[in-house]
């Protein structure tokens, strides 16, 4: 009797073996991989940064007061114009300049209220640099604004300048004008001086 | 007992003699130390300079006319035979601003680093030694009128230089 014995039986445990650890191997590749990429962003490459540390900056003001206001009544000598004569302030005008930078200052033409027609256009308004508040000579008008202030005052930050205002009643006003009144502005413009 | 088996005996006994002798094989062999020298790596950072950065002229009010700047310096410092890097500036919005009054802020890195024509921002360079100055230009408008723009204050946004590594396929 012949036993036939299957010579090669024994060769397919060790390839099924070979194939279930490559199996094995590849499943643990792919689970590395995942865990590569599942990490996302980044390669830690080297970096480093700085900042700028600038300090601000301010802008600077403009400001201008008469007689420590912005808007200021003068009071005028009590006297009573007649043609010729004229009247002033009773006290110099102190301009001061509240600002930090320094201003050229100059006063436009006076303006009158509409009522004022009858005296008004007989009168002479003039703003002067002064430090004290004297009428010219009788018959003689002085300087009208904006000329009577002269070339612009230059007014640097917290420094102050005295102005004397004058009215004359021109010598030719009718006797039309006795009595009558008149009320009028003067603005002062204080402009930025440029850096020299 | 027959011849084989005999043989058999014999040869396992002539083993085991050979075997529990001296107990070792005396294959050739040789053996040498391996020296390596040192391995140094390289650095990549971005330095403030000693001096603080300030604004010239030294105004204590901005006003109309003025034009100042405020310049700070940086050093980067980047070494590695493979090294290539980039600097980014990136310009925060300011926290406050002066109406009349516009800013300018920019970059220049010293010799080597090229600039990207399209992102001025942006300069790539390889190893060595670079200075980057930073200028913030404030310039207010001589014909800002009456007192638009007065008692207000500039405060500059964040501005920061940042310094990136990046590998070059």
């Amino acid at each position: 009797m012949t036993q036939h014995r299957r010579a090669h039986a024994s060769e397919r445990p060790r390839s099924s073996a070979i194939r279930r650890i490559l199996a094995t191997a590849g499943v643990f590749g792919v689970a590395i991989a995942t865990a590569l990429s599942a990490t996302g962003a980044t390669y830690a490459l080297w970096s480093d940064n700085a900042s700028v540390n600038a300090p601000t900056l301010t802008a600077g003001s403009t400001g201008l007061t008469i007689n420590g206001m912005t808007d200021a009544t003068i009071p005028m000598t009590a006297a009573h114009l007649y043609p010729g004569g004229s009247v002033v302030s009773a006290a110099p005008l102190t301009v001061h300049n509240t600002g930090t930078v320094p201003l050229s200052v100059t006063a436009a033409a006076p303006v009158f209220s509409s009522t004022d027609a009858v005296l008004a256009p007989h009168l002479t308004v003039a703003l002067r640099p002064s430090d004290a508040c004297a009428p010219g000579a009788v018959g003689t008008p002085p300087t009208a604004l904006p000329a009577s202030m002269g070339s612009p005052l230059l007014l640097p930050p917290g420094a102050d300048v005295r102005l004397c205002l004058e009215v004359y009643l021109s010598a030719d006003a009718p006797s039309t004008v006795q009595g009558a009144a008149a009320a009028f502005a003067v603005e002062l413009d204080g402009a930025q001086v440029p850096r020299s | 007992m027959n011849k084989f088996v005999k043989g058999s005996i014999a040869g396992a006994a002539g083993i085991t003699l050979l075997l529990g002798g001296l107990g070792s094989f005396a294959l050739w062999n040789d053996s040498t130390t391996v020296t390596a020298g040192a391995v140094n790596s390289g650095e990549l950072q971005i330095v403030e300079s000693a001096a603080e950065g300030s604004w010239a002229p030294k105004l204590a009010h901005i006003v109309p006319g003025d034009t100042v700047t405020y310049t700070e310096t940086f050093t980067v410092k980047a070494k590695g035979d493979n090294l290539h890097a980039q600097l980014i500036a990136n310009v925060g919005e300011p926290a406050s601003k002066i109406t009349g009054a516009e800013v300018t802020t920019n970059f220049s890195v010293s010799g080597g680093a090229t600039r990207d024509p399209a992102n001025k921002n942006l300069y790539t360079f390889d190893q060595g030694t670079y200075e980057v100055k930073v200028t913030i230009t404030v310039v207010f408008d001589w014909t800002t009128a009456g007192r638009t723009g007065q008692n207000q204050t500039f405060t500059p946004g964040p501005v920061t230089v940042s310094l990136e590594q990046v590998l070059l396929p």
